[in-house]
């Protein structure tokens, strides 16, 4: 998965964020936004736990973020009720250093298991649910039973 | 202009029920003096609508209105308020239809009362520095008996210095008190979804949920929130123009010893930049601050609207 997420800039994120104040922090996300990386945007927002969310404007920005990316998954995958299936082989996967959550979801994956039903049963946050299987279908790892 | 709407105009809280006591319609001032949602509501035992002791003087006066065919007056405190209801029996060609309750705060007495325990302040300050002026003077070194009978007075003062204070609060807890009961948020957002659920349909907007099966108990009024949620749906789904996608969201947020509730209401927009930005009815937003929720909006020409609600737990 790390071959696949973009990324704007080579500093740690995590790092980037603690130098900025919530307001900067906000210009910044939406200039990715503006650029299509939701993804990095949230990142961006989150990397520094406390220091934006605390923020009602950021932690607004955030839920919309988070309802995006859902509303996103939900497009590539057609509907709730679509079926993942695992695209590649055990080989494959090795390449790829999926964090442990990714590994979870994958487990769960059976290509007859829907979105809504791997959401209500992985026992996971949905959004992280959502999150990481929106980051496992744009690395090519998972794809939608036809 | 129908009778249901003529009530909702009116300012007093005004409850109508149906020959089985059963309400049937409530207006907007009793949903708002009362905490309670009408479309939740409708069809529950007058009486039950009340709490404790309301409750149960509510329950004589409905029966009592109904069984004698006259008005029955009544006095009953909820959460601190106190109110004076009037339930008269509506009758139809002889044949009694229903019952009407009018409740009516005890506002008038309450100030009096906070006007005497001002006045009553002073005086009781006088006697006590004068007792103890004479207990310092005379009492003590001459006379045992004496100073017994004065330090007995002192004491009596001293009760009903508290029984001011304890009047005081009383008064001053005339506003709704939140009830403060760990309650499961993700049950709470997952409840409003449920009862909400063939509204969207109705308006052919797609319901999202982002919220666990269950949430650890969150100190706070859970069924103040659902309520409150609910009108935030409600009045986001009555909109002219609705949104393609709600998603209702609840997480909890910060470390273990600082954590804050997160509940939101997010419009993904149909097709074009979303430009919906009604603002929010001020009885819902004085609703939800009632909470002690942050409320915050934020608008994003393509992302759509959120409205998070934010909340700290209540001690």
């Amino acid at each position: 998965m790390s071959e696949s997420t973009s990324s704007t800039t080579s500093q740690d994120p995590n790092e980037a964020a603690s130098l900025l104040r919530p307001e900067e922090l906000r210009e910044e996300a939406l200039e990715l936004l503006s650029g299509g990386l939701v993804d990095d945007a949230y990142q961006l927002l989150t990397a520094t736990q406390g220091a934006g969310e605390s923020e009602p404007e950021t932690l607004a920005l955030v839920e919309l973020l988070r309802t995006h990316l859902v509303d996103d998954v939900l497009m590539q995958v057609g509907s709730p009720s679509a079926m993942p299936v695992i695209e590649m082989d055990a080989e494959d996967l090795m390449k790829f250093n999926l964090p442990a959550g990714a590994g979870f979801l994958l487990s769960r994956i059976d290509g007859q298991t829907q979105v809504d039903d791997l959401v209500a049963l992985s026992g996971m946050d949905p959004f992280e649910t959502y999150h990481t299987l929106g980051r496992l279908l744009e690395a090519g790892i998972v794809g939608v039973a036809e | 202009m129908s009778d249901a709407a003529l009530i909702d105009h009116m300012d007093v809280p005004i409850l109508v029920g149906d020959p089985e006591a059963n309400a049937v319609h409530m207006n907007p001032a009793f949903e708002r003096s009362f905490g309670v949602d009408a479309g939740l509501s409708l069809g529950t035992p007058l009486a039950e609508l009340f709490e404790g002791g309301g409750r149960e003087a509510m329950l004589r006066a409905v029966a009592s209105a109904c069984g004698q065919g006259a008005s029955v007056r009544c006095r009953i405190r909820e959460r601190g308020v106190g109110w004076c209801a009037v339930i008269s029996p509506i009758a139809n060609q002889g044949e009694q239809v229903g019952v009407v309750v009018l409740l009516t705060e005890e506002q008038a007495g309450a100030d009096q009362l906070m006007s005497l325990r001002r006045e009553l302040e002073a005086p009781v300050d006088e006697v006590e520095l004068g007792l103890e002026t004479l207990l310092e003077e005379t009492g003590g070194r001459r006379n045992p008996g004496h100073r017994a009978r004065l330090e007995e007075t002192l004491r009596s003062v001293e009760r009903l210095r508290k029984s001011l204070d304890e009047m005081s609060t009383v008064l001053a807890g005339r506003q709704p008190a939140a009830r403060v009961e760990p309650f499961d948020p993700a049950q709470v957002v997952r409840q409003v979804a449920d009862a909400t659920r063939e509204r969207f349909a109705e308006r052919e907007t797609s319901l999202q949920l982002l919220a666990p099966t269950s949430l650890a108990g969150f100190p706070g009024d859970g069924p103040g929130l659902e309520r409150a949620l609910r009108a935030l749906v409600d009045a986001r789904l009555a909109c002219r123009e609705v949104p393609a996608r709600i998603t209702l969201g609840v997480r909890r947020l910060g470390p273990e010893d600082a954590e804050s509730l997160v509940v939101s209401v997010s419009e993904t927009p149909r097709d074009g930049p979303f430009e919906s930005t009604f603002p929010d009815d001020p009885a819902l937003m004085d609703r939800l601050n009632a909470l002690g929720a942050r409320v915050h909006a934020y608008v994003h020409p393509r992302l759509g609207r959120t409205t998070i609600l934010q909340m700290h737990p209540a001690s």
